[in-house]
């Protein structure tokens, strides 16, 4: 589709009457120093400065804890009853980061022969329009990857960019395609002039990128570290909280729990787990594979830089550096990637 | 100041004495830092000490303990050192305390420092100066005037926010627990499902788990990744302890806190029934 | 859109105590259309549901070819295990699978096969022993070794008859003996020794405790055995089944995908992280 444009004043108006018949998700105010993915009703709620939210966009699709279905046990059989699927959803303001992460755990959802429903459904019923950045953090570190780019689209169905006191939207997906057909009276066709500006915007944003990993050179380092000394010290300062996982766009492990009602009825969950928890790989009997802190903090960069390429040919990390952030003792996830040998 | 510390900790290290030096190295942007681990005389030109170093280092003596450590602690750290030895979690021979004169880093509990002092330190780097901070309750007194629906409308909002990470538990110096209850699953006391009256339960089983040992460091609500007023709870708390039985966590080494005793009479705590 | 994670309703039909904490169940899925359908292969696993305490991995104990029920013998060692021990005949339960890998079967034809199992390992080569002898004109020699830590802790007694009557040989032992035990007694390792099998023309299938794998892979290597001809099943940690909850991984690969059947040649390349 050809790129459209859309004004401040325009956007404001998009962005209210989508939240009339939406769910509408964009970075809001939690307290004084909160910014996370909440729901708005109109567009003031919407804080728009924000980089980083607190938290990952991701629970508004893949939730922290979702019921998988609810079980009532009968006479000979038992019954189950599946969730309805959920209402429309926008999630609004989120950055490149954010949206690449859908599209990287999508593929995850899809694989190994079986399509998740309960996440599937509702990434379908999502349409994600994203701003690209102007100003990016010092922990931000998208351009390492492949395509990445603070005003890079993969992920988004439509993406924002500014542009001349106005909006670039490039509509990239049929999802988006639909949005902007069914909104059409705020948008306007963008000249070439404006793309070529939006080119630029990227270009300058990209270079204000300090930290760029080279990432086969981690993946090289890392496939020959497994038993390096370098994990035994490494881990130290880490506190083995979840923090880093729970706020990754891309963190997807999980765990399958029950919740009992009465006797005869309840809900099986799914809820996040995270690699850092002793109880994620902990067998019934005790035995645990995973048994230090070491081999859990491994885990996790493993698994984002080393197996997930492996078997994605990607990393499962977008480089948003929110996990650097939050994380209580800073640590730094390019260092630790970086530094293994 | 940090020529100081780093020299200490090298020679330290030199000597043997210790076997690492845990205190805090330039993070990822200009003037923040974080906790680094050092068991090299040589590495020991990374310690520095600024007003980014919030974190409480104490947490980590537990986790050394079969070996030797030195910690750079400020006045408050120290009250939870003195708390875990006191706890029997180190032991004093097994840690040396590099004691570093605070004026104050980038944390909400230093308006109204009590204690910069560094009694007990092994060593003391710069010169502890009386900041004249007094406590200040007011906050805590307001709180408490609320309704108890005020409060809860209050608490739910709070702990909505909670994704259950566990940072605030894993960054507690007291929250040494091998096996903590919210990891039990036989039986379970708390289910996996992450809403706003299960996060309360955990918030709220750990607070009491904390109590009279909590030393009011704030490095739970400093790590909290959702921003979830905790302080509110531990100065709560430990206004409580001192009220109901005028002690004080960390202030020594020796005191037993105040549920792992008993007495047939409180003194601070009037019995209605 | 698919919720590929309801399971399929079942009703115990029978349940088999076999030792102190050991029982056999036999599952009958009530739906016709999926009982029908549902086909494994020996060596995959599915995922248990009890309705109120949750779900848990058991392997399937007996072969395709006796698919008349779902069968799993399971010890007691978990929250979920418990708690079907502690249901009747009649009661509902759920499953979801088949999962996993299989033996190889096509490609031991022809050869001779050394069955070797320890504790509930058993429950996991009690499909592929089945299934060997029910295609019995496919391999030479049957061989299986099964121990236990005493008498008391060997399943499967009412099924050794027609094993042997199908011309198995079948070795038991028991790390410590008791009164009127007339079979062997040591360590599954130990009496491994003790029967030198040829590694001519032999597959090697082994399941039972980390501890028993380690010294049987080593006696076996010491027997001239090639890596290649070992197999055996790995255990993890698993909640989906499918390769999407992330935990059942060493390195690259997920056990519940990838496995839980592998040689020992492929396991020599993993790290000791399972």
């Amino acid at each position: 589709m050809q790129n459209k444009l859309i004004t401040q004043e325009n956007l404001k108006a998009l962005v209210n009457e989508l939240a009339a018949s939406n769910d509408v998700f964009a970075p809001k105010r939690e307290n004084e120093n909160t910014v996370s993915f909440g729901k708005i009703n109109s567009f003031d709620e919407y804080v728009p400065g924000v980089l980083l939210t607190n938290t990952t966009v991701k629970d508004k699709v893949y939730l922290q804890s979702e019921q998988l279905f609810q079980y009532e046990l009968k006479k000979d059989t038992v019954e189950f009853k599946e969730k309805a699927p959920g209402k429309e959803a926008v999630i609004f303001g989120g950055r490149p980061c954010d949206a690449r992460g859908f599209d990287v755990i999508d593929k995850l959802f899809n694989w190994s022969g079986y399509e998740d429903g309960p996440y599937t459904g509702g990434r379908k019923n999502t349409t994600i329009i994203t701003v690209s950045c102007e100003k990016p953090e010092l922990t931000c570190f998208c351009t390492s990857f492949a395509g990445g780019s603070p005003a890079d689209g993969k992920g988004s169905d439509i993406l924002l960019t500014p542009v001349s006191g106005k909006f670039l939207a490039e509509v990239l997906t049929e999802r988006g395609e639909k949005l902007a057909a069914k909104y059409s009276k705020y948008f306007t066709d963008a000249s070439d002039a404006e793309t070529a500006a939006k080119a630029e915007f990227a270009k300058a944003a990209e270079t204000k990128i300090t930290k760029k990993l080279d990432l086969a050179a981690v993946k090289k380092n890392l496939d020959s570290s497994f038993d390096s000394p370098y994990w035994d010290t490494v881990h130290l300062p880490c506190v083995k909280c979840g923090a880093c996982t729970y706020v990754c766009p891309t963190c997807y492990c999980f765990d399958i729990t029950e919740k009992k009602f009465g006797y005869l009825n309840g809900e099986r969950n799914r809820t996040w787990d995270s690699c850092m928890s002793e109880m994620f790989t902990k067998m019934a009997g005790g035995h645990n594979p995973r048994t230090d802190t070491k081999r859990r903090f491994r885990q996790r960069f493993m698994h984002k830089f080393r197996y997930h390429v492996d078997n994605f040919k990607e990393e499962l990390c977008t480089g948003c550096g929110r996990c650097i952030r939050r994380c209580p003792v800073g640590i730094d996830i390019r260092k630790v990637v970086e530094e293994a040998k | 100041m940090e020529k100081e510390m780093q020299e200490i900790a090298k020679k330290l290290l030199a000597e043997k004495k210790v076997d690492w030096v845990i205190g805090y190295e330039n993070s990822f942007e200009p003037g923040a830092s974080r906790p680094v681990f050092i068991n090299k005389p040589e590495d020991a030109v990374k310690l520095v000490f600024n007003k980014s170093c919030v974190n409480n280092l104490s947490v980590y003596l537990p986790k050394v303990k079969k070996q030797k450590a030195a910690v750079i602690a400020k006045g408050c750290d120290l009250r939870s050192v003195r708390e875990i030895i006191k706890e029997h979690q180190i032991l004093r021979e097994n840690v040396v305390i590099i004691g570093v004169a605070c004026e104050g880093v980038d944390s909400s509990k230093c308006a109204t420092c009590r204690e910069n002092k560094l009694d007990g330190a092994d060593f003391t780097v710069g010169a502890v100066k009386d900041l004249g901070r007094k406590e200040d309750l007011s906050d805590i007194e307001k709180f408490e005037k609320l309704s108890s629906s005020e409060k809860e409308a209050f608490w739910n909002k709070e702990f909505e926010r909670c994704i259950r990470c566990y940072a605030c538990r894993n960054v507690c110096p007291v929250c040494y627990c091998p096996d903590c209850f919210a990891n039990r699953l036989m039986p379970e006391y708390l289910n996996k499902v992450v809403n706003t009256a299960e996060n309360k339960v955990f918030q709220q089983i750990r607070m009491q788990h904390v109590f009279g040992r909590c030393t009011d460091c704030r490095a739970c609500e400093e790590a909290c990744p959702v921003g979830i007023k905790l302080s509110l709870l531990t100065k709560k708390m430990s206004k409580d302890a001192k009220k109901l039985f005028n002690y004080e966590s960390g202030k020594d080494t020796d005191s037993r806190p105040p549920l792992s005793t008993f007495k047939v009479d409180e003194e601070g705590i009037v019995e209605i029934m | 859109m698919s919720n590929i994670y309801i399971p399929h309703k079942a009703r115990i039909a029978s349940i088999k105590q076999e030792t102190a904490d050991i029982k056999s169940f036999q599952f009958e899925l009530l739906d016709s259309e999926v009982r029908k359908n549902f086909k494994w292969k020996s060596g995959q696993f599915l995922i248990l549901s009890v309705f109120g305490v949750g779900e848990a991995t058991f392997t399937f104990a007996n072969p395709q070819t006796r698919a008349e029920y779902v069968e799993c013998s399971i010890k007691k060692t978990g929250l979920v295990t418990e708690a079907l021990h502690d249901l009747e005949v009649g009661d509902i339960v759920a499953l979801r699978g088949p999962y996993g890998n299989w033996f190889p079967f096509e490609k031991f034809k022809g050869q001779n096969l050394l069955f070797v199992g320890g504790g509930i390992g058993i429950a996991a080569i009690r499909s592929p022993i089945e299934y060997s002898l029910d295609t019995r004109n496919d391999f030479k020699d049957i061989t299986i070794l099964y121990g236990g830590r005493s008498p008391l802790d060997i399943c499967y007694f009412d099924k050794f008859d027609e094993w042997q009557g199908k011309k198995a040989n079948l070795v038991l032992t028991a790390d410590k003996g008791s009164e009127g035990w007339k079979h062997k007694v040591g360590f599954v390792p130990a009496v491994l020794k003790e029967m030198k099998p040829s590694r001519d023309n032999c597959t090697v299938i082994t399941c039972g405790p980390p501890i028993m794998i380690k010294f049987v892979l080593k006696e076996l290597t010491d027997l001239g055995f090639a890596p290649e001809q070992i197999v055996t099943t790995l255990e993890m940690k698993m909640k989906c089944g499918l390769g999407k909850c992330g935990r059942c991984n060493i390195q690259q690969l997920y056990v519940c995908k990838d496995g839980p059947v592998f040689d020992y040649a492929e396991i020599k390349k993993l790290p000791d992280e399972f």
